[in-house]
C-alpha cells in the first residue's frame, strides 16, 4: 500500500517538492514506514535529521496524521494516509 | 471599574511598612491595559530618573491584566517591571504559574511594592488584605525552602495560593538574579536583586475573589474559539510532544545557536543533546499553570552521576543551551543540574550561563588568569567548573563576585579588553538564538527595551525563519514565506509592526507562546472586549502596544539611553570563527545602520538619535 509523506518547515527543505508518495507493505504500520524511510530516502537525509543505524528520525521530528500525533511505532497505517513530517523553529 | 478588572491597586511602601489602596484609573487602563503597559505608566510617572536601581526609589510593579485568568490561554502569568540594575534603564520579566490570577483572586491587579525595609519581610495579599511579616525565618533559605515554608505559613483552606520568592543570589544582590514562582521565574533584568535590595524577600498571594465579566457568554466563546485554534495548531503538539528543548536541534543546524561565547552561530551538538534529554531526563510534560492548552513544560530529573538532580521543572531550551553551547559543554546532565542550581538560588539562567562563557573567553585569552579565577579551570568546556563558578556567583564569592555584576559591568571591572567579549545590549546578556541567521532578530535584539532578549517584546527569528506572522500581515508585516531570512532590507518596517503585535501577550500578562499557536491581536481582542465591555479591536490593541513601547523607550531616553544602546556587539555581526556558516556570508549583518534607519523611520522617531517625535507622541497621546 501506499501513504503519503508531507514534508514541512524545516524538512522541507530536502523535499522541495512537499510531498512524497512511499510504499510499504499491506497493512503496514510506523516502523515498517520508517524502515522504508530508511531503505529509500536515507541518501537523501542529512546525518542529522535520521539515523541510519537506528532507522528513526535523529533529534525532534513531529509525526502527524488526521490532526494527532502518531508516536507508537506499533500504529497501523491505511492504504492512502496522509501523514505530516515536520521540524519546527520557534523561540523558547 | 467593575467589569474585566478587580479595579484595585494595592501599594506597600516597605520604609513605612504601610500598605494602601488605590482604583485602578479608567482612562489609563483604556490606554494601556495592563502588564507591562500599565506598569510603564506607573514607573514612567513615579521613578525619578537617574535613580539608583538597587535602591529605596526603584519600584517594583507586579501586573496583571483582565486576561489573567486561568481559562485564558496563557492567562496564568504576571509581569515584572521596575527599573533594572543590570541596563539602568527599563526592565520587565514575566513569570509562568498561577501567581497572576492568584493576585486577583487576592483581589488586586497591580501590586506596586516601593521604599525599603530595615529588616527582612515578605509580603502576604489574601482576600484583599496585606500584611507584611517577619522574614528573618527564611533569610538564606534557596528559593523551594522558602516557597514551601510561606505556603504553610498561608491561611488554611486557602485552595488557590502562589509565592513568588527571591533566593539567596537576590538577597545577596546578583544583578540578574530573578524572581521564583517555584520553577518558574521572572527571570531576565534582575528583579531578584530589586527585591533583595528593598529586603523584601517574598510575595504570596491567594484567595478567592472572583471577577465580573461585562458578558460573560461572549468571554466564554472567545476563550473557547482561541483554545479550539490552538488546540489545531501544528506547533501547539510540537511544543507539547518536544517542550522548548527541541530548540537545541532546529537552531544548532539552521545557524542559531550561540556557541562558544558567540564565537559561532553553530556547533553539531545540539540534536545528540536533545535526543539525550529525551531518552534520559525527561520524566513528563507539564503545563506551568492550571489550564493551558500548550503543556511545553517539562520534568525531568538527573537520576545518578555526578549532577544527580531530583525532578523539577526544568531543561528549556534556553537554559539548557546557556550552560552547553555558550561554554562547550557536552554533559547535558551537567547543563540541567545548572539549570537546577539557578532555580534554587534564584538566577536568571540565561544571564548565569553567558557571564560563564564570558569568563571562559577572558581566561581562554589570557585576561583572567587561573589564580584570579580562584584555582578554577575555565577552560573552553571544562563541565565541572560550571557549578562551582555558580555557587561562586550566588553567594559572591571571589572571581564570583565580579561576575555576579553581570558581563558588561563585570568587563569594565576587569579591564585589559574584557569589554570585546561581553556579548550584551543595554547590558543585558545575550538570549541563545544568533541574529547572525535572522536579520529581524537582530533588530529585534538592538532595539528591544529591556536589552538583549529573543522574546520581549518580540521573536524575530520565528518570523524569518519559522515563517510565522503572528497574524500581523493584515496589520502591514509582509508575508513571512515570501522574506529570505537571510536579507536585511524591509526588516526594520516588519520589525516595527511585529513589535506592536507581540508586545500585546506582555500587556496582556499572558504567554508568549500562544502567538506561536495561533492566537493573534484578534482573538486577544475579542476575549478583553468580552470581560471588560470595551469595543476594542485588534488594530487598537496593536495601537495600545505602539503607545507602551514609546512610553518605555522615553523611559530609557530619561535615563540617556539613544541610538549607541541599540547597537548589536560586533562579534555578532560578523562571521562565525567555525561551524558550517564560517564562510557564508549572508551570515553576517552587512548594514546594519540602514536597518535601524529603515526601523526608526517605520517607529516615527528621529532617525539620527532614535527619539520618538513630537508628532509620534502626539498621535499616542502621549505628548504632556
Amino acid at each position: 500500500m501506499e501513504v503519503i509523506l508531507e514534508f514541512d518547515n524545516v524538512l522541507k527543505q530536502y523535499y522541495p517538492q512537499k510531498k512524497l508518495s512511499m510504499k510499504i507493505k499491506d497493512d503496514g504500520i510506523l516502523l515498517d514506514l520508517f524502515q522504508s524511510i530508511g531503505r529509500l530516502e536515507a541518501p537523501n537525509l542529512p546525518e542529522s535529521i535520521w539515523n541510519y543505524h537506528e532507522a528513526r528520525f535523529r533529534g525532534p521530528v513531529l509525526i502527524t496524521s488526521g490532526g494527532r500525533v502518531l508516536r507508537d511505532k506499533n500504529e497501523k497505517l491505511f492504504n492512502g494516509q496522509q501523514i505530516q513530517l515536520r521540524r519546527c523553529i520557534v523561540g523558547g | 471599574m467593575n467589569t474585566g478588572y478587580m479595579g484595585q491597586i494595592l501599594r506597600v511602601d516597605l520604609t513605612s511598612g504601610s500598605c494602601s489602596t488605590e482604583a485602578i484609573d479608567t482612562d489609563t487602563a483604556r490606554k494601556f491595559v495592563g502588564g507591562v503597559g500599565y506598569a510603564a505608566r506607573i514607573l514612567f510617572n513615579e521613578v525619578t530618573p537617574g535613580i539608583d536601581p538597587m535602591g529605596p526609589d526603584n519600584k517594583l510593579v507586579f501586573a496583571t491584566s483582565p486576561l489573567s485568568d486561568n481559562l485564558v490561554p496563557g492567562g496564568g502569568s504576571v509581569s515584572v517591571c521596575f527599573k533594572s540594575p543590570v541596563s539602568h534603564a527599563w526592565g520587565e520579566s514575566r513569570s509562568g504559574g498561577n501567581f497572576g490570577p492568584n493576585l486577583r483572586r487576592a483581589g488586586f491587579d497591580l501590586l506596586v511594592i516601593q521604599g525599603r525595609s530595615e529588616t527582612p519581610v515578605y509580603l502576604e495579599v489574601v482576600d484583599k488584605k496585606a500584611c507584611l511579616k517577619d522574614a528573618a525565618g527564611i533569610v538564606g533559605k534557596d528559593v523551594y525552602e522558602k516557597t514551601d515554608i510561606i505556603e504553610a505559613q498561608m491561611p488554611t483552606g486557602l485552595k488557590r495560593k502562589s509565592v513568588m520568592c527571591i533566593g539567596p543570589a537576590g538577597e545577596n544582590k546578583v544583578s540578574f538574579a530573578s524572581i521564583m514562582c517555584r520553577d518558574r521565574a521572572a527571570g531576565r533584568s534582575g528583579g531578584g536583586a530589586v527585591m533583595g535590595a528593598k529586603n523584601i524577600l517574598a510575595v504570596a498571594v491567594g484567595g478567592s475573589a472572583k471577577v465580573i465579566h461585562a458578558d460573560k457568554k461572549a468571554f466564554m466563546t472567545a476563550v473557547k474559539d482561541s483554545v479550539q485554534t490552538i488546540k489545531e495548531n501544528e506547533v501547539c503538539a510540537w511544543f507539547n510532544e518536544f517542550g522548548t528543548t527541541a530548540d537545541l536541534s532546529g537552531a544548532d543546524e539552521s545557524g542559531d545557536l550561540p556557541t562558544k561565547n558567540w564565537r559561532s552561530n553553530s556547533w553539531g551538538a545540539g540534536t545528540e543533546l536533545f535526543d539525550h534529554f529525551q531518552k534520559n531526563i525527561l520524566v513528563r510534560p507539564k503545563q506551568c499553570y492550571t489550564g493551558c492548552p500548550i503543556g511545553c513544560g517539562r520534568v525531568c530529573e538527573v537520576k545518578q552521576g555526578p549532577y544527580k538532580t531530583p525532578e523539577h521543572e526544568g531543561g528549556e531550551y534556553e537554559t539548557v543551551a546557556a550552560f552547553t553551547a555558550f561554554s562547550l559543554n557536552k554533559d547535558m546532565d551537567a547543563a540541567v543540574h545548572c539549570g537546577y542550581l539557578c532555580n534554587k538560588w534564584g538566577m536568571d539562567t540565561i544571564s548565569a550561563g553567558a557571564v560563564i562563557s564570558f569568563a571562559m573567553d577572558c581566561y581562554n585569552e589570557g585576561i583572567l588568569t587561573k589564580e584570579e579565577a580562584d584555582g578554577v579551570d575555565l577552560s573552553w568546556g571544562h563541565t565541572p567548573s560550571l557549578p562551582v563558578l555558580l555557587e561562586k556567583i550566588a553567594l559572591r564569592q571571589g572571581l564570583g563576585d565580579t561576575l555576579a555584576l553581570g558581563v558588561r559591568a563585570a568587563a569594565k571591572k576587569i579591564g585589559k579588553g574584557a569589554e570585546k567579549f561581553a556579548i550584551h545590549v543595554k547590558g543585558l546578556e545575550g538570549a541563545a538564538h544568533d541574529p547572525r541567521s535572522s536579520k529581524a532578530l537582530g533588530l529585534a535584539y538592538g532595539t528591544a527595551n529591556r536589552g538583549m532578549c529573543h522574546i520581549h517584546p518580540v521573536d524575530g527569528m520565528s518570523y524569518d525563519k519559522g515563517k510565522m506572522d503572528y497574524g500581523l500581515q493584515k496589520y502591514g508585516v509582509r508575508d513571512p514565506e515570501k522574506v529570505d531570512q537571510w536579507d536585511e532590507k524591509g526588516k526594520g518596517r516588519d520589525m516595527a509592526i511585529l513589535q506592536q503585535g507581540q508586545i500585546l501577550p506582555d500587556i496582556l500578562s499572558t504567554c508568549k507562546f500562544m502567538g506561536y499557536a495561533g492566537i493573534t491581536p484578534d482573538h486577544w481582542a475579542k476575549m478583553l472586549s468580552a470581560t471588560t465591555g470595551w469595543d476594542i479591536d485588534g488594530k487598537e490593541l496593536i495601537r495600545v502596544g505602539e503607545r507602551v513601547l514609546n512610553l518605555q523607550r522615553l523611559f530609557n531616553m530619561r535615563e540617556s539611553l539613544g541610538r549607541k544602546d541599540d547597537m548589536l556587539p560586533e562579534r555578532v555581526l560578523c562571521l562565525p570563527e567555525s561551524g558550517p556558516f564560517k564562510e557564508e556570508e549572508k551570515c553576517t549583518i552587512k548594514a546594519y545602520d540602514d536597518l535601524l534607519d529603515e526601523y526608526y523611520e517605520a517607529c516615527g522617531w528621529d532617525i539620527k538619535t532614535g527619539v520618538p517625535t513630537d508628532a509620534k507622541l502626539r498621535e499616542l497621546d502621549l505628548l504632556e
